[in-house]
């Protein structure tokens, strides 16, 4: 863990007190007793302020666990911090300026010297990042308000934020889907899902028609029912850059891309479906998402990937994907004419094309 | 049905924390505090210079704006309003006080900010509230000298309000974590820290203001601090040249005046008293170019009849009657105007009545005594009085050189009448020297020849003024001798047409002997008269005069007090305090992991157990767990039942929170027996060291 540190500096008010007592001091140098009991009333808060002020403010312990969130998303964080000064912690902020950005920092409560006290928050991780190492800064003014310490306090802790969740197009979904059939009995046996009722038009097929909503409503009301998703899904996520372009353009589109994978894998896997995802970057990586576990080392990977320089792939790398019936390819280095995609089967849709 | 697009959720603005709304009785008393601060600094402004009409006049307009801000429609309607309300306040209180002087008018002007701000409200208004009162107060101070109660209070409400600023404005920014802190906790270490840093603030600033002292200044030596009240009576407080000035006799004038008010002098006719009036508590006749001393005098015992006679009042000239009132630094000391005709209401007096001087016994009990005297300036002057030349009134110095003295007479085109001698003097000493609280420097030994002959710039106060003006008179053969007492005052708060004398009020005059009576000659520039006086000034502890002799004859706390407000002991303790708060912090220790006391009996009997096992032969190293040491001896087959009983009962009560009750003391008894028995029965394991062993196994007692 890196050293923490502790600055004091002076506040706006504090500056202005400051220069005062200094031209105050001045002026009982030249002579002029009155200026002297000036210089001493300016300059005795200063003092006082700058003695008093909390020290020992980067020793503070702070514990806390790993985190796991989506950017954007707003949690509760609860930490516990151990003050190692001297004497009783007052008036001390305390703010995450990788998670608080957009939250007010948190007024600690008076904390006695070596006594654990548990605070919680809101927070909020706005960029998708993997790090092991939170920063927390503690800022305190008491006494006086004159000087302000400044502690930065580093605790390995971990904070995993995933990419977020976009929508996605109903179409992108929907056209992996079963095209709609005759009902079946609902039962778990496979065969397209129940989705909603809708009024029964002259012209469509009677035996979708639900009887009981139908005398109910005293209308023919017919059922609408989706298909089921393919037991295993392929999703090719490709971070590789088109050739010639640097790897720092086009941070939309990747981040985007990111976002929608993530939330691809989690629609299809609230659907039961199996995910295999193939990451195109500097060295590939496959991910075979059947359960919680897999999902989450994805949503790992996916908080801390980063844009790769283009490079050629041999062929094989894509046959297990190729042997399923439907594949998902998100250009999210915007190389978006890469011929590995239209080596694939023709079930491929591809994610994020219109995006500029 | 459509399903509805989550949409990404937009970037918050950043948001205000509710700490404000807890904050509201905070922010009430920072009010209260800046009104305090307000109210201190205008109470420090002299009424004499700045008549109660007046500073309603400058406040009221403001403080009506301020608290009827919210109802004006925009900022030209105020400024109108304004200039209206403050115009009007002005025409009544010149109409009903009349003019102020320049200083105060000039003063005046940031009044009505300081009232408006006071009361308005605003959030950036506390500190600019407090910025200007802490002007107006240095205002009060250099009009009317400093009020060591007024400016204390003012410290320590200032800080208060700078340490309830910070308050508010963190839990401003700040919000509150969840749950939230106890309330009651929270106050009561606010108060006690607040009255912490506010006691702090106050030594701070004494000692600063004594440190600063210590700067040597580039215009000269720098005069000792004047304050008005509250100096510790140890440092004799005199006035004289240079800093040394006895006043013979054992009794000294003006040694033990100290204190911001003295005496309070009222008319018995309830006519207002004369801003002009001088006080003589003593004289000096004995010349001398660094010291002046009070020459003999023929004390005599006053009759018991409570009135005393001492002079004849003069026919045809109203006799005024003063009361005067003492307080408790000036009881014994016995203030007259010089033209004193009678004093009544003193018992104990001692009394030389030829030369005027008087003084009362100590333990003498009376507070209040009458003054008769005649105001005989404008009457002529008439001839010297005869007797004055017996009296030593005309004597030089041993040595005095006089050549410079007349060399310097003759410049200034003085003649040996005393009138014209003296408005010479007076010119003369005007054009010649410049008044400042500092003593005269330069070449020449002694503080009169570097007051009137030292090159450049020579400076000195009244008492240099006095005792050169007396020696040029009795150069030129008038008689005279310094006075010394109270002069001028201010106007008395609580009454109307008193004034009320200070110590700041000490000054030093020369008295000629005329045959109608001692007439008042004051050498001192008029504008500096009735400033504070350097018969404030204080004495360094070391001077040849402060002193050993008459300081302090066996009073511990005294010498204890004057040697902690020493200026150099005060820097050295400044410079302590910020070298131990930029000292580097270093890393805490790490936490010792103590027994807590509900475990203590557990752990004396594991730390028997442990040395019978030891004694067994089997000894427990440091970094073995009760756990790993449990394993080894069950490894060694040397594990008891009830030994390991006793080693889960000890893990229970120290880690698991159990009580150490009757059951659990039985089973760790019982596995004690065991390691002893185990001890009897088998023979120890040799070690190489055991008594290094032993002190080893008491060493894992000890953790």
């Amino acid at each position: 863990m890196a050293t923490s540190s502790s600055t004091v500096e002076l506040t706006l008010r504090g500056r202005v007190i400051a220069w005062l007592a200094t031209f105050a001091a001045g002026a009982a140098w030249i002579g002029d007793d009155n200026a002297r009991l000036a210089a001493a009333m300016l300059a005795a808060p200063l003092l006082v302020d700058f003695v008093a002020k909390q020290r020992r403010l980067q020793h503070t312990e702070i514990r806390l666990g790993p985190r796991r969130t989506a950017a954007g998303s707003p949690f509760s964080e609860r930490l516990t911090l151990v003050h190692r000064g001297r004497a009783r912690l007052r008036d001390c902020l305390l703010t995450e300026p990788r998670t608080m950005r957009s939250e007010p920092p948190v007024l600690l409560p008076t904390m006695a010297p070596a006594v654990p006290a548990t605070v919680g928050f809101r927070a909020r991780s706005l960029q998708r990042c993997h790090v092991l190492e939170r920063v927390f800064v503690l800022v305190s003014a008491w006494p006086l308000g004159l000087f302000r310490t400044r502690a930065v306090v580093k605790v390995a802790a971990e904070l995993i934020t995933e990419p977020a969740r976009v929508p996605l197009q109903a179409e992108v979904v929907q056209g992996i889907a079963e095209v709609e059939q005759a009902p079946r009995d609902r039962t778990n046996l496979p065969g397209p899902d129940f989705h909603s009722l809708r009024e029964h038009l002259p012209d469509e097929d009677a035996r979708s028609v639900h009887a009981l909503r139908s005398a109910s409503v005293g209308t023919l009301v017919r059922r609408v029912t989706q298909g089921r998703i393919p037991r295993t899904v392929g999703i090719v996520l490709d971070l590789r850059r088109p050739p010639g372009r640097g790897l720092n353009q086009s941070t939309r589109r990747f981040e985007w891309s990111l976002g929608a994978c993530a939330s691809l894998v989690a629609y299809l896997r609230a659907r039961a479906a199996q995910v295999q995802v193939l990451v195109l970057a500097a060295e590939h990586a496959r991910f075979h998402v059947k359960g919680p576990a897999q999902e989450t080392d994805l949503m790992t990977l996916l908080a801390e990937a980063n844009p790769a320089p283009h490079r050629t792939l041999p062929g094989e790398l894509f046959d297990e994907l190729r042997r399923l019936e439907h594949c998902f390819w998100i250009p999210a280095g915007s190389f978006l004419a890469a011929p590995e995609c239209a080596a694939m089967s023709a079930h491929v849709t591809i994610v994020g094309g219109e995006i500029e | 049905m459509k399903r509805a697009m989550p949409k990404l959720a937009r970037r918050p603005r950043l948001a205000r924390s509710p700490g404000l709304a807890q904050g509201g009785l905070a922010q009430h008393i920072g009010s209260l505090l800046l009104l305090c601060c307000t109210t201190l600094a205008l109470a420090n402004l002299p009424s004499s210079d700045l008549p109660l009409g007046w500073l309603l006049a400058f406040t009221l307009p403001g403080a009506v704006l301020g608290l009827l801000r919210k109802r004006a429609n925009g900022p030209w309607d105020r400024a109108l309003l304004a200039v209206m309300l403050q115009a009007a306040a002005c025409y009544v209180a010149l109409k009903t006080e009349g003019p102020m002087t320049r200083p105060a008018a000039l003063a005046c002007t940031i009044l009505p900010a300081l009232a408006f701000v006071t009361l308005r409200r605003a959030e950036s208004d506390g500190a600019l509230g407090l910025f200007l009162s802490f002007c107006v107060l240095l205002v009060g101070i250099i009009l009317d000298g400093i009020h060591l109660p007024l400016v204390a209070a003012y410290v320590a409400a200032a800080s208060l309000s700078l340490g309830n600023a910070a308050y508010v404005t963190a839990r401003a920014v700040g919000k509150p974590p969840v749950p939230a802190p106890s309330e009651r906790l929270q106050t009561g270490d606010l108060l006690v820290s607040s009255g912490a840093i506010t006691v702090a603030c106050l030594i701070a600033a004494f000692a600063i203001e004594r440190a600063l002292s210590l700067l040597p200044s580039p215009s000269g030596p720098r005069s000792a601090p004047v304050v008005s009240s509250g100096e510790s009576p140890h440092a004799s407080r005199t006035v004289g040249l240079a800093d040394s000035f006895v006043l013979s006799g054992g009794q000294s004038a003006l040694s033990d005046l100290r204190g911001e008010r003295l005496l309070r002098v009222r008319a018995k006719d309830g006519s207002p008293v004369p801003a002009d009036l001088y006080l003589r508590s003593g004289f000096f006749t004995v010349p001398g170019l660094d010291r002046w001393q009070l020459g003999s005098l023929v004390r005599t015992q006053a009759p018991e009849a409570r009135s005393l006679l001492l002079r004849q009042p003069l026919p045809q000239v109203p006799v005024e009657r003063l009361e005067v009132e003492r307080f408790a630094p000036a009881r014994n000391f016995v203030f007259v105007p010089p033209d004193t005709c009678e004093v009544a209401g003193l018992e104990d007096l001692i009394v030389d009545v030829e030369r005027g001087w008087l003084r009362q016994q100590e333990g003498a009990r009376q507070d209040v005594y009458e003054v008769s005297w005649q105001r005989l300036d404008g009457l002529p002057t008439g001839p010297i009085d005869a007797g004055a030349a017996s009296q030593g009134l005309s004597a030089l110095p041993d040595g005095f050189e006089r050549k410079p003295f007349e060399e310097l007479l003759a410049a200034w085109q003085v003649g040996a009448e005393p009138r014209q001698a003296m408005e010479g003097i007076a010119a003369g000493l005007r054009r010649h020297c410049r008044y400042d609280l500092v003593k005269p420097t330069g070449p020449y030994p002694t503080a009169m020849q570097n007051f009137l002959f030292a090159p450049g710039e020579r400076r000195g106060y009244c008492m240099h003024f006095a005792s050169a003006a007396a020696l040029m008179l009795r150069v030129r053969g008038i008689p005279c001798r310094i006075g010394v007492g109270l002069y001028a005052g201010g106007v008395d708060r609580n009454e109307a047409g008193a004034r009320s004398y200070g110590s700041r009020h000490a000054h030093a005059w020369v008295e000629v002997p005329f045959r109608r009576g001692w007439m008042v000659f004051d050498p001192t520039p008029p504008a500096e008269r009735g400033r504070d006086s350097p018969a404030a000034v204080d004495i360094p502890a070391d001077s040849e005069v402060a002193s050993a002799s008459e300081a302090d004859e066996g009073d511990p706390l005294a010498f204890v007090g004057d040697l902690l407000t020493q200026p150099w002991l005060l820097a050295l303790a400044l410079l302590v305090a910020l070298l131990w708060s930029l000292w580097p912090a270093g890393a805490p220790r790490p936490d010792r992991n103590i027994t807590p006391p509900a475990a203590r009996p557990a752990r004396r009997l594991l730390g028997r157990l442990l040395r019978a096992l030891a004694d067994a032969g089997h000894l427990r190293t440091r970094s073995q767990t009760l756990e790993s040491f449990a394993r080894e001896l069950r490894k060694r087959d040397r594990l008891l039942p009830e030994v390991d009983a006793a080693f889960s009962t000890y893990q229970e009560v120290r880690f698991g929170g159990r009580a150490f009750d009757a059951e659990h003391e039985r089973v760790m008894l019982q596995g004690l027996e065991a390691a002893s028995r185990l001890q009897r029965l088998m023979a120890p394991a040799p070690h190489p060291f055991p008594t290094a062993a032993r002190a080893a196994s008491r060493g894992h007692d000890r953790a």
